[in-house]
């Protein structure tokens, strides 16, 4: 394990009187590693691993424990990355889509002053532990921590995206090196196997052949600018890694999730009604592969730079698969966008908190704060729906009381809306839209008023209440699924009949990807009848 | 020395008033709250209420006009002092505090005790000044005044007690924290939302299954601000729930009600407050959740005054066990927000009424008492919380258990019974009355009254309000004329009595007739039925104001609709009326022409009690003798 070891002032002077700064490691405190992979599945991961590939992913789970993640309710990133960190569903902690505000209209990104209950970093920051936190979903405009935020628009260079503000300033262009011209094509060549440009220009197109211009068409402005994006979050975290040590580190890579939305056919053509052009296949089927194996390298200098005590989890959001059928895009052009998420992510936990050789199953996006605060050894608030899925865990963790509070007392954690110049809007709108996440057009102008959860579009609604409910019927807690319901349908009345169709349509998706112990249909057919005698 | 002296004395006196000698003839007052005279009759044509059927026939039955309101506690004190609201003061179950527009109880006051401060502790040197709010003289103190002695057993609005020969207080009658009766519950699952009247508090199981906590009373007399705890902890034992909660060790199964649990928060060396609870198991390993009751002030050691005299709480448990204290121990928000089943709520009924049962027999049996008063609430609480299952209009009519459906019947007959109890322990020449203070009606819609003001103009919100929380929280007082607040009362906001009154008390009488006008043009937007029968002016309603809590208006609803819980406590929903979604789904707190309550007597009577307030005056008429 390689690590320079940078005495700043302060620690050096409390270095000396402790006479301890030799870079010896064995008495500091363990360090918790959450690494976000938005979109990796173990559909991919496993056959990968079995082939010799992922090197870093195999270690990981043979030598700890691992599971599939549900995702219940709405399949939509920054959703659910606010709920691994706050613990909480969208209703309680806010963020419900991309893009703010959540009615029609124009729309500008999420940001973190729209998320309404603490996140663990602002719990451990209160608790005296030190955090970093970098290119986590909404978390600009970065907030003020026990430790380093870098945010996901940092690589915008907007003001406010890193606390403490001049932490990387020297550093921004050695870390922002994949940008550059010579650094993008290195980056580039590593993925696409023609000439690749960013933002070419007619030129550049004119001199490919056919296939490589479709090939461009495909991953021009969102893979390639995303994997830009990547490479600055991934040079953040070895930056940090090597320069400080925090009880908590989270980062967050979204790769994975970009390319294969984009490219799923070309990366496994099963379940679609033809095949890709053979050409454009050949230069694009890799890519996919090729963004876990990216995955694998940050992942192995994460493993690189931790030390014997320390500990890692990995989580996805939600799985991938092809955009047909049920999981069918509506769209411009379904073409562009022909990956589709599924509700089955990842879960893994490596290092001595964690238990060896475990797989679990039934673990749900809303267990993963429980998790990270029982890893962290903060309290559980009563209000967290989730549970700790002690199987994951060591038994010297897992025997370790359980702390809990009633709550954290502790809303709003910024608060109001911070102004972002429109040109970068514009471009992290342009991303999402190529995403096919958003149609709406960008309008200058900042977007701060009031929302209420339940007056918000009814195709959000129908996934945010639908998911809850599914929560609490697995979690055998029919009691609070029916006020759900019923608060939904005094709510929307127009809806009241529609809030328990769809709850069925989502329940009838997951039981095609999820065992019968873990999602027992008795559950659902139990919740039913009792719904058909409580009108 | 001195001692020995007041003994003598005190031997003295009794041999004096010949008061060891039984008396010959005792009036039995027996209450049923909530009797209703329809069901009550339609049940003794059914033959199943043979021993009420028997008074009906050979002494008298008839309605009783209630009080108006017709809530339990302005019924009650009528009952108790025959006088109207307006000069015993109690109006409804809450009242509002002018200063803030708040709600408070109504019914009794705790004021805060007086503290020593010493070495930086604050150390109580009295209890809080117990004040009930209730005007007027009851009908036992008056006659003991005559040198009759009475017994006088959970009568509603009668805490602190009276000075009288026996007494144990109902209704107002604080838990251990000071609430009407604050449950907590432990579950492993999430909560939709707690009320004030729950502590929720999540199970967080350790994954041996295990659980530790610190269950929280009340607040440390040395520290406020911090409660005085004990500890708690469960385990599995196979899927039953071992407790060890402050020394007491006991095993529960899923449905199962414990034994009293005495707990002692330790506050200060030595001192302690001893409180009582009893723990029901909703759920059984590996999910448990289970219910833990009020905590009851310990009638051994009570932290405040129950009974008269005070040593009589104590003495009582050694005759017939311990026994829930709480002004109303059957609390109803449990099996409203389903953290009680209705199995487990009816077996707490059960519970309360063998309680009642006892005291009052023993009572009973030591013929001490020219007059015996006691009160049973259960037909009450189990008429408000099953008319879904006798009302087929009612919306939660369709799933109610067959258990459920029987659960009024099931406690008229539990009434019934107890007549007959009463009957084989009669003597000849005692007398017999048995009283409700109302009937019942159905509550499927619940009127949102600040809404209908706010729509009429009388309230204001504030700009860009459309909706308020309780506590008037969105109201703009500068603006607003009138304010529904309680079960019935409408208020004005008048300057120089409310904090921010803005109508001139010349302007009231003015305002009333508008108010009245247009209240009584409600209608059910569904049906186009009217919402209220009646209004009733406050000033004449309630001549003497005794306490200055009297509504200016007073709201008579049609059977079926009620105030809603948000209006009780200033709140402005959306709409005027919501579904009655909840079990609490009968009512009272209406026209009282619509639910008067009952009297049986055991003998003919030419001129029986045609009111509740006719009730002490009839009593102190009859013959006590001694």
């Amino acid at each position: 394990m390689k690590r320079r070891h940078p005495c700043t002032l302060p620690t050096l002077m409390l270095a000396t009187v402790l006479a301890a700064c030799s870079g010896e490691h064995e008495t500091s405190r363990p360090q918790l590693v959450f690494l976000g992979v938005d979109g990796a599945t173990w559909e991919v991961i496993k056959p990968m691993v079995e082939a010799g590939e992922l090197p870093n992913f195999g270690q990981v789970l043979a030598e700890g424990s691992h599971g599939t993640m549900m995702t219940l309710g709405p399949q939509v990133s920054p959703v659910i990355w606010t709920t691994f960190v706050t613990g909480l569903f969208g209703r309680q902690h806010g963020i419900l889509d991309f893009t703010y505000p959540y009615t029609p209209g124009p729309k500008v990104p999420v940001q973190s002053g729209q998320r309404l209950e603490p996140a663990l970093w602002n719990l451990a920051s209160d608790a005296g532990q030190s955090v970093a936190v970098v290119g986590y979903f909404a978390s600009h405009p970065a907030e003020e921590v026990n430790g380093v935020m870098v945010t996901d628009r940092a690589i915008q260079n907007l003001s406010d995206s890193v606390y403490p503000a001049d932490y990387l300033a020297e550093h921004q262009k050695d870390l922002n090196s994949g940008s550059s011209v010579s650094g993008r094509r290195k980056l580039f060549a590593r993925f696409f196997d023609w000439p690749h440009r960013f933002n070419a220009d007619q030129a550049h197109l004119a001199s490919l052949n056919p296939a490589q211009r479709e090939a461009t068409s495909m991953v021009a402005r969102r893979v390639d600018s995303n994997l830009i994006a990547s490479e600055y979050l991934r040079r953040v975290t070895r930056f940090l890694m090597d320069r400080e040590r925090f009880d908590l580190l989270i980062t967050y890579f979204r790769n994975v999730d970009y390319a294969s939305h984009s490219l799923w056919w070309y990366h496994n053509d099963d379940g679609y009604p033809d095949k890709p052009d053979p050409a454009v296949d050949a230069l694009l089927e890799p890519v996919v592969a090729e963004s876990y194996r990216y995955a694998d390298d940050v992942l192995g200098e994460i493993l690189d730079r931790m030390q014997p005590q320390d500990s890692l989890l990995i989580v996805s959001d939600h799985g991938f698969g092809s955009a047909t059928g049920d999981y069918a895009i509506n769209g411009p052009n379904p073409h562009r966008l022909n990956g589709n998420h599924r509700p089955d992510g990842i879960i893994a936990g490596f290092g001595p908190a964690f238990a060896s050789g475990q797989e679990v199953a039934g673990v749900t996006i809303l267990d993963v704060m429980p998790l990270l605060l029982k890893l962290m050894d903060l309290p559980l608030a009563d209000d967290l729906p989730g549970t700790i899925p002690f199987d994951l865990l060591s038994p010297e963790v897992a025997d370790r009381p359980v702390k809990t509070v009633p709550d954290y007392n502790r809303r709003n954690v910024s608060g109001g809306i911070v102004e972002v110049d429109d040109q970068a809007q514009q471009e992290a709108l342009r991303q999402l839209r190529g995403l096919g996440y958003i149609n709406e057009d960008f309008e200058s102008g900042q977007r701060d008023e009031e929302f209420e959860f339940w007056q918000i579009p009814p195709n959000m609604l129908l996934e945010h209440v639908a998911g809850e409910v599914i929560f609490h019927i697995l979690r055998d807690n029919p009691q609070v699924a029916r006020s759900i319901l019923r608060q939904a349908a005094a709510s929307r009345p127009e809806l009241a009949r529609v809030f328990e169709n769809y709850v069925r349509r989502i329940w009838s998706l997951l039981e095609r990807r999820f065992p019968s112990d873990v999602l027992d249909p008795g559950k659902l057919t139990t919740f039913e009848s009792g719904q058909a005698a409580n009108p | 020395m001195k001692q020995l002296l007041s003994t003598l004395l005190a031997t003295l006196l009794l041999v004096a008033c010949g008061a060891s000698e039984p008396p010959e003839r005792v009036v039995i007052v027996l209450g049923f709250d909530g009797m209703d005279p329809n069901l009550a009759a339609r049940w003794m044509d059914e033959g199943l209420l043979p021993n009420f059927a028997r008074l009906r026939d050979e002494g008298h039955f008839g309605p009783l006009a209630t009080s108006n309101p017709p809530q339990s506690p302005v019924a009650w004190s009528a009952f108790a002092t025959g006088l109207p609201a307006g000069q015993h003061g109690i109006y409804d179950f809450l009242r509002r505090d002018p200063t803030t527009h708040s709600a408070a109880y109504a019914i009794s006051e705790t004021r805060p005790p007086k503290t020593l401060n010493v070495f930086g502790l604050k150390v109580p040197y009295t209890g809080g000044a117990l004040v009930n709010r209730r005007q007027g003289e009851p009908f036992w103190t008056r006659a003991e005044a005559q040198g009759h002695q009475t017994t006088t057993l959970r009568v509603p609005v009668t805490y602190p007690p009276d000075d009288v020969h026996r007494m144990l207080a109902g209704m107002g009658v604080p838990d251990l924290l000071g609430t009407q009766g604050t449950y907590t519950l432990y579950s492993t699952s999430a909560r939709a939302g707690g009320s004030g009247n729950t502590r929720f508090r999540r199970l967080r199981l350790d994954r041996n299954g295990q659980f530790t906590t610190a269950f929280e009373g009340p607040a440390n007399p040395s520290d406020v601000s911090q409660s005085m705890t004990v500890p708690l902890t469960i385990a599995p034992e196979g899927t039953a729930i071992r407790f060890d909660f402050d020394d007491n060790a006991f095993t529960l199964n899923e449905g199962q009600w414990s034994d009293w649990i005495r707990i002692e928060f330790g506050y200060f060396g030595v001192l302690s407050v001893s409180g009582l609870v009893r723990v029901h198991v909703n759920r059984a390993y590996p999910q448990p959740e289970f219910y833990i009751s009020p905590i009851q002030i310990d009638p051994v050691d009570p932290a405040v005054p129950i009974s008269s005299p005070s040593k009589y709480s104590e003495r009582l448990t050694e005759r017939i066990g311990l026994y829930h204290t709480i002004g109303m121990p059957e609390e109803t928000w449990s099996l409203n927000e389903g953290d009680l089943s209705d199995d487990a709520y009816l077996e707490m009924i059960r519970t309360t009424l063998a309680e009642r049962e006892a005291m009052y027999y023993d009572a009973l049996d030591r013929r001490d008492s020219r007059i015996v008063t006691a009160v049973f609430v259960q037909t009450d609480r189990v008429s408000h919380m099953f008319y879904r299952g006798i009302d087929p209009e009612h919306p939660l009519h369709a799933e109610v258990s067959e258990t459920g459906r029987n659960a009024i019947a099931w406690i008229y007959q539990e009434a019934d019974r107890i007549v007959g109890q009463t009957r084989a322990r009669m003597k000849p020449g005692d007398r017999l009355m048995i009283v409700s203070d109302h009937g019942f009606a159905p509550f499927r819609k619940a009127v949102h009254l600040n809404r209908a003001l706010v729509d009429l103009g009388y309230l204001k919100l504030k700009p860009g309000q459309s909706t308020s929380a309780e506590g008037f929280a969105a109201v703009d007082w500068s603006q607003s004329r009138a304010y529904a607040l309680g079960l019935n009362g409408v208020f004005i906001n008048q300057s120089g009595r409310e904090q921010f009154g803005e109508v001139a008390p010349g302007a009231t009488q003015a305002l009333k007739k508008n108010l009245i006008r247009d209240l009584s043009a409600l209608k059910d937007p569904a049906t186009g039925e009217p919402l209220i029968r009646r209004l009733f002016d406050g000033a004449t309603l309630y001549a003497g104001n005794a306490n200055g809590d009297a509504p200016d208006i007073v709201v008579g609803y049609h059977a079926g609709y009620r105030a809603s819980w948000q209006t009780t406590l200033g709140g402005v929903p959306g709409t005027l009326l919501s579904p009655n979604n909840s079990k609490w789904s009968g009512d009272h707190c209406i026209d009282p022409e619509l639910v008067p309550g009952v009297v049986f007597l055991s003998e003919p009577d030419d001129a029986p009690p045609r009111s509740i307030r006719d009730v002490g005056q009839w009593i102190l008429g009859l013959p006590l003798g001694g």
